[in-house]
């Protein structure tokens, strides 16, 4: 006898006697024990006033039921019909039938489950559980899918490969709330008598999974102090938003300590360091950024940066009326021909398109060629640059 | 024993694109091929469906997916309405939201390549440069 059974006829003995009601339910209680009848009343405080089967009257408190079962005429039917049947394929048949019927599916599934184990190549029983035949073996769809390299994993059947690389995110998920719980409390004590001992805590983190949470609690900092320690304990680790977030406040920390602090952070910890965040800024509309960018440039030491910052020697940049920084005005007409000049842009307010010498491009473009200074003129920077390209290509060929 | 059929959502008619070697994988092994675009022509030899109702199969054995997942959410009824065996939403095309949903309509998903599920390796329909 199947365990399914044996709580069918569990049930159906509570309801022996008479089941005389239309509709009856099952109290599950949370000490393991359950009840089965009809509620005939609620108490002041939620109380289940409920009648058994053989016309007992008991009281459950909303505390003592774990849950109510609603059972039906149809269910009662079913229980007193497959007790008194014998356990062959054919009442198995004709059970799936009357189950059908009924609409009691589980039961009709239950009924497969046991024909099939009777008759395992019942085709209708088969194929209604889910089978398919595949290579002439009956399988199932979870069992295919297994033969294809597919798993069933996070509400999708999915590659092995992508489910160890999904458990790994998780997992690294955990670890990382998990640093962000620690290291926020540890900021807290920052402020109290245990600011020593966070302090030490925070500067000994050296999991890359901190990064995260360092990055976090950065972004919402204020005092300058705490964010140097952030910034000195995120630098060093091995976690891809080290760099991003030390190439982000090294171009746009207001500080200029703190932009230096992170750039030497870069070049100590993350060689080689990409340009293309540098040179991009080069083209930006504030001047004081493109600035930023050519003095970072500067430390970076490239020689590759040389293009972009030749180009990048004069910019232009537009400004509303009184907005121009005072002595930059003179600076619209460049050296080298390039014209800038003033426009005008609905009545009364005017927008200046000024051309500006950048100081910090043209140091660093003097410290990136080794000494060579043509101030503010680009074509005799590009002339020169060509030329030392020509150079390393003869003297190629001449290694060769 | 009827072939089994496989509409392409976000088909492409440009070699390079994953929506244009599956067309190419599917069809190789044996498969009835409906690549759907909402520019229509054709692709491959195959004409191109502008939606999926156009698909003149009833239910087909599996519909495979190379749009963006926003995109796919939008047409994850019409898929139900259509009717598949297998959903197949190719790197690139899940997303937490697009599987949640198809479940809720009644559909499989499956992440993974659906090229690869078909026993071709997509590097092999590179064209040689």
């Amino acid at each position: 006898m199947n365990t399914l059974t044996s709580i069918i006829l569990t049930i159906a003995c509570s309801l022996l006697l008479a089941v005389s009601r239309a509709q009856a339910d099952v109290y599950e209680l949370k000490d393991g024990g359950q009840i089965t009848g009809a509620l005939i009343d609620r108490g002041g405080n939620g109380e289940y006033v409920v009648e058994t089967a053989d016309g007992a009257t008991v009281t459950l408190t909303r505390k003592q039921v774990r849950r109510i079962v609603a059972q039906d005429e149809r269910y009662l039917e079913y229980v007193k019909l497959n007790r008194s049947l014998p356990d062959t394929a054919a009442t198995h048949r004709k059970m799936i039938d009357w189950c059908k019927k009924a609409k009691l599916h589980q039961l009709a599934d239950h009924h497969r489950r046991r024909l099939l184990e009777l008759e395992p190549n019942d085709e209708q029983a088969r194929v209604s559980l889910g089978f398919q035949r595949h290579h002439g073996h009956w399988l199932t769809q979870d069992e295919i899918m297994v033969e294809r390299g597919l798993v069933r994993f996070d509400g999708a059947y999915r590659t092995t490969q992508d489910i160890a690389l999904r458990e790994n995110e998780k997992e690294q998920e955990i670890e990382e709330t998990d640093w962000l719980r620690k290291i926020r409390r540890w900021r807290g004590w920052l402020d109290n008598r245990r600011s020593t001992e966070a302090a030490q805590m925070i500067s000994e983190t050296n999991d890359p999974h901190a990064a995260p949470a360092l990055v976090k609690i950065l972004g919402n900092e204020r005092d300058q102090q705490v964010r140097d320690l952030l910034i000195e304990t995120l630098a060093p680790l091995r976690h891809p938003l080290a760099p991003t977030t030390m190439v982000d406040l090294s171009l746009n920390d207001p500080d200029r300590e703190v932009r230096l602090q992170c750039l030497g952070h870069l070049i100590r910890y993350h060689q080689p360091i990409s340009l293309v965040p540098y040179v991009k800024v080069l083209k930006h509309r504030d001047n004081e950024m493109v600035n930023r960018a050519a003095e970072a440039l500067q430390e970076i030491g490239n020689a590759e940066a040389i293009s972009p910052l030749i180009d990048a020697l004069v910019t232009s940049h537009k400004y509303k009326n009184g907005d121009a920084p005072p002595g930059d005005m003179n600076a619209s007409f460049s050296r080298d021909g390039n014209g800038g000049g003033g426009l005008s842009m609905g009545g009364s307010q005017k927008i200046h398109k000024i051309d500006q010498r950048n100081l910090e491009v043209r140091r660093a473009l003097v410290e990136l060629s080794g000494g060579q200074d043509f101030e503010y003129n680009s074509r005799a920077w590009r002339r020169w640059y060509i030329n030392q390209q020509v150079h390393e290509y003869v003297d190629a060929r001449r290694d060769k | 024993m009827s072939k089994p059929t496989v509409a392409i959502i976000g088909a492409s008619t440009d070699r390079k694109k994953f929506g244009n070697k599956s067309v190419r994988a599917h069809a190789a092994q044996g498969f009835d091929v409906y690549p759907v675009n909402p520019k229509g022509g054709e692709i491959e030899g195959f004409s191109v469906y502008q939606n999926l109702r156009d698909v003149p199969v009833q239910r087909l054995s599996r519909v495979s997916l190379y749009i963006p997942p926003m995109v796919g959410l939008s047409l994850l009824e019409e898929i139900a309405a259509k009717g598949c065996d297998e959903l197949w939403l190719n790197p690139g095309s899940d997303s937490e939201e697009l599987v949640a949903k198809a479940h809720e309509l009644g559909l499989e998903p499956i992440v993974a390549c659906s090229i690869v599920d078909v026993g071709i390796n997509p590097h092999e329909l590179n064209d040689p440069e």
